[in-house]
């Protein structure tokens, strides 16, 4: 039997498995999409942090762990995220 | 740390992003996929690995385990393949920032996937050795510590291979 668990471990990794297929796609169209490399770069380093979040929330359990931790680990996503961010678009 | 890792990456590529684009441009995006699928796959293993132990069935997370065991090695394989193609193509670490840069985020990476092996190895042979008691708390630290593996190679993709 299939438990609810194992359910949102198969729905998890095929969210990952799109989202790679997605940023791949993205990266060999050169910006294409976006008319611009670095919108595209941006939109690719995002769904990068997007992944990281997936990860930790289903795949670590970290949605069944204390606030605290759960708290600290997005914050610690979205500070990295921002400061990838920030030097990425000073170049 | 890997905050800072990521920050350092961004900061040394300005003024270079010509040099980092045309590095980056020699790797082959397709290692870098296959190899992320390969991990988000592993850690499917665990996790379902996990869940098996949750209703005791030890031979099953075993099974579990040991294939998350395999879709590492194919990473392990892979890389070498890839280090093989750009250190017979000359390309060293100190070929340029970007290749320091690549080789040592890589190489700290696939370092910490070897130890990651290791532990998915012991978890298996703890499930399947009688003698031994399954201690929970050791088998989902070692899990966590595969899937950090994965969420590491999850930012480390797209900023060695794909973001230009």
């Amino acid at each position: 039997m299939t438990s609810h668990s194992d359910i949102s471990a198969y729905v998890t990794w095929a969210l990952l498995v799109g989202v790679t297929l997605l940023s791949w796609f993205l990266g060999a169209d050169h910006g294409g999409l976006f008319h611009s490399t670095m919108v595209a770069g941006a939109v690719i380093l995002t769904l990068a942090f997007v992944k990281t979040a997936l990860v930790g929330q289903y795949f670590m359990e970290l949605r069944f762990a204390p606030m605290l931790l759960r708290s600290g680990f997005y914050l610690w996503c979205l500070l990295t995220l921002c400061i990838v961010l920030y030097l990425y678009t000073l170049a | 740390m890997f905050t800072a890792f990521f920050g350092q990456f961004y900061y040394d590529r300005q003024g270079q992003e010509a040099l980092f684009n045309e590095s980056q441009a020699q790797l082959n995006m397709a290692f870098g996929a296959i190899n992320t699928l390969l991990l988000l796959t592993a850690s499917l293993f665990v996790v379902l690995g996990v869940n098996r132990i949750k209703s005791a069935r030890a031979n099953a997370a075993a099974r579990l385990f040991q294939m998350a065991w395999w879709c590492g090695a194919g990473f392990a394989v892979n890389k070498v393949f890839e280090y093989g193609g750009k250190l017979s193509a000359g390309i060293t670490p100190l070929t340029n920032d970007f290749y320091m840069y690549y080789y040592v985020f890589t190489g700290i990476h696939v370092l910490h996937l070897l130890i990651g092996m290791v532990f998915l190895g012991y978890m298996r042979q703890m499930l399947l050795d009688e003698r031994t008691t399954v201690r929970l708390p050791f088998i989902e630290v070692g899990a966590s510590y595969w899937h950090l593996v994965d969420l590491l190679w999850v930012v480390l993709f797209p900023i060695l291979y794909i973001v230009n």
